[in-house]
């Protein structure tokens, strides 16, 4: 088992290096929100390392989820473009797998696993960020089928994916938890308009997309409707229990430890190991989580405290890099400075992305001290 | 495991904090001091895993007791082939250069390393004379002053035994930062004040989550550490961590309690003050980092890398 998954992480490592040696990416802090690169997930998905804890008859290799972590941190730790992937790769494969029926199944996960559907994630509103249970998205029958209006934001990726995950409201209730359901929803559908938004640092990833009057058939409902709010939440433990809550500027800490440049006196030697120290225990939660996955567990509340931890470090990363460092920010200078600069830039969005700081604080004090 | 653990609680929430002497002899029946040593060796078997997880549940009580230090001698001796003087050993602890000696006044043997190496110290048969001093935390931290004793030939080099040091150290601070978590939980749930539970207050309430995450990273290192201990990179990470969350946790524990947590009457201050006096025993934090961020810039990234994803054992 071990020898199996050294040899796993052995391949994964030298696909990145032939790819990076290759000159076909540049290592990048954030690749898996920012790197998008179709051709480097076909890879992937042809050496079957998308979808690998899924079973073999739906396009996995039955694979435990200390598997997939040991590619995920791989690629991460190289930097690696997989942004294409990551979003139905992470979660939304094991939500069509965990609540879909298996027609839908079959209809997807094969197809993700090969590298052929993309999934963007249309849960964020303009007026429900944090609060998710206030999504106005409407989904009314049509019918076998549904039609969707509403308005998506944040959407990552919505331009390039193929195929969007929607959380929508079917019914009107006075319990807001209740009435929302999940959808799969054709980005080439009619009525599907996405347009961009740039983020600060002048790039393209976020998009708003509208669906207006979008036509999903029945057989795209992910599990059942009306019960949207208890599946999503079971998605939580996908989306913020991974290593790219943690690794999102390894690659800065990386060319941090190879540069010549460095302050090496005992306060800056004691910053790189306050550092390394917690990386270790944070991989060990990470490992922890995967661990459970294993086990048929959502380990919501540890993945919370996982996010909450990981995305302070990756920022400390960033300040503990500005100082020991006397190179400015340059994303046109040398390795490092560009790393600085992809680093710092991207650093808002850490704490945001995939539930708040706040938030995540708040689903921990919860188990801690009840409500 | 849990039936051990729910002994110790059982046994160690009895008594006041200067009672040690009340429970000793139950302690050492129970074989605890002696647990990761194996069985032929002298010990009562199990892993370095079990001891720490006894030592964390053993912080987590009010009462003092020089259980880590004894367990450290033990260790040494065991590793040293005197397995011979476990049977008989009641209170050990190890003293390194220039360093105060935790518990020499109760100790029936003390293992000194010197510039000639390990030797041994038997206070009732040896010439040993011991000037007491404490930590902040009110724990024996004498300086001892004796002849060279009996040399040790075979016991583990200095540097392994702080390693172990360190890792038990460690073990404790995730111990009493439990108990001062408990003790939060319990105050601001309880305590009411503009007509409801502190905890209702969103900060008060984020204050705690902050408290139990800085817990996680540090259980999650110790546990990694505690099966490989003679690792000095897994041990230095979680002697960080662990200070680390001694550092927030005592900090927030005393700013969601208010004043009543400042008092002596009130038992925070038993855990609070030993994490802050922990932290920076057994080499201080600043040291281990310095050791851990040496290790990390002298190797490769690659080096680095597999230390850090290294498959944790079962």
């Amino acid at each position: 088992m071990t020898a199996e998954l050294e040899r796993l992480r052995r391949q994964v490592r030298e696909l990145a290096e032939e790819w990076r040696a290759a000159g076909r990416y540049r290592p990048a802090c954030d690749a898996w929100l920012r790197g998008h690169d179709p051709q480097f997930s076909a890879e992937l998905a042809r050496r079957g390392w998308i979808g690998i804890t899924w079973p073999r008859e739906l396009g996995g290799a039955a694979r435990s989820h200390t598997a997939r972590l040991v590619i995920t941190e791989e690629l991460l730790r190289a930097g690696a473009p997989v942004a294409a992937h990551w979003i139905a790769d992470r979660q939304i494969g094991p939500a069509i797998l965990r609540y879909g029926t298996p027609e839908l199944q079959r209809e997807f996960l094969p197809r993700i696993a090969a590298g052929e559907v993309t999934f963007c994630l249309g849960m964020s509103e303009p007026e429900a960020g944090s609060d998710l249970a206030a999504v106005r998205t409407r989904a009314v029958r049509d019918g076998d089928g549904w039609r969707i209006s509403g308005r998506k934001i944040w959407t990552s990726h919505a331009h390039r994916a193929t195929h969007a995950y929607v959380l929508a409201r079917t019914e009107q209730t006075e319990r807001r938890h209740q009435g929302l359901t999940e959808f799969v929803v054709d980005m080439r559908a009619e009525g599907v308009s996405v347009s961009p938004i740039v983020d600060l640092a002048g790039e393209h990833h976020f998009n708003e997309v509208v669906f207006d009057d979008v036509y999903v058939p029945g057989r795209w409902v992910i599990g059942t409707v009306g019960d949207g709010w208890r599946q999503v939440t079971s998605q939580l433990a996908y989306e913020r229990g991974g290593p790219e809550r943690v690794l999102s500027t390894y690659p800065l800490l990386a060319a941090l430890l190879r540069d010549g440049r460095r302050r090496r006196d005992e306060g800056a030697l004691a910053a790189v190991g306050r550092l390394v120290a917690r990386l270790a225990a944070l991989r060990r939660m990470c490992w922890d989580i995967a661990h459970a996955m294993d086990r048929g567990q959502a380990p919501v509340r540890q993945a919370a405290a996982l996010k909450y931890l990981g995305t302070e470090f990756e920022r400390d990363v960033t300040e503990t890099a500005r100082d020991l460092v006397a190179a400015p920010p340059d994303l046109h200078g040398d390795e490092l400075q560009r790393l600085l600069a992809q680093a710092i830039l991207a650093g808002p969005g850490f704490t945001i992305r995939g539930g708040s700081s706040e938030v995540l604080l708040s689903i921990v004090a919860k188990e801690e001290v009840g409500r | 495991m849990k039936a051990l653990l729910d002994a110790v609680d059982e046994l160690l929430a009895q008594v006041a904090a200067d009672d040690w002497a009340a429970v000793w002899d139950a302690v050492l029946d129970g074989g605890w001091p002696l647990a990761g040593i194996p069985e032929e060796h002298g010990g009562a078997g199990g892993t370095t895993a079990d001891l720490v997880a006894i030592v964390t549940r053993a912080a987590r009580h009010r009462v003092r007791i020089p259980l880590a230090e004894t367990a450290l001698a033990a260790w040494v001796l065991a590793r040293a082939g005197r397995s011979d003087l476990l049977a008989d050993l009641r209170v050990g602890t190890v003293a390194v250069p220039e360093a105060p000696v935790p518990w020499a006044r109760a100790a029936d043997l003390i293992v000194r390393y010197g510039p000639g190496g390990a030797a041994l110290l038997r206070p009732g048969e040896d010439e040993v004379t011991v000037e007491e001093g404490a930590n902040i935390a009110d724990e024996p931290r004498d300086r001892l002053r004796a002849a060279a004793g009996t040399p040790l030939p075979g016991a583990p080099a200095l540097a392994e035994v702080r390693v172990r040091a360190g890792l038990l150290r460690a073990a404790a601070c995730v111990g009493a930062a439990e108990a001062a978590l408990d003790l939060t939980r319990r105050h601001v749930t309880t305590r009411e004040q503009f007509g409801r539970p502190l905890a209702r207050i969103p900060a008060v309430a984020g204050g705690v989550a902050i408290m139990a995450g800085e817990l996680d990273q540090a259980r999650a290192a110790l546990d990694r550490a505690a099966r490989a201990p003679g690792s000095h990179a897994a041990v230095a990470a979680a002697r960080l961590c662990a200070g680390r969350a001694a550092s927030t946790i005592a900090r927030l524990a005393h700013q969601l309690h208010g004043a009543i947590g400042i008092t002596r009457e009130y038992d925070l201050h038993v855990h609070t003050r030993r994490l802050w006096a922990w932290r920076d025993e057994d080499g201080g934090e600043h040291s281990w980092a310095v050791e851990l961020g040496t290790a990390a810039a002298e190797g490769t990234e690659q080096r680095l890398w597999d230390v850090l994803t290294g498959v944790p054992a079962e």
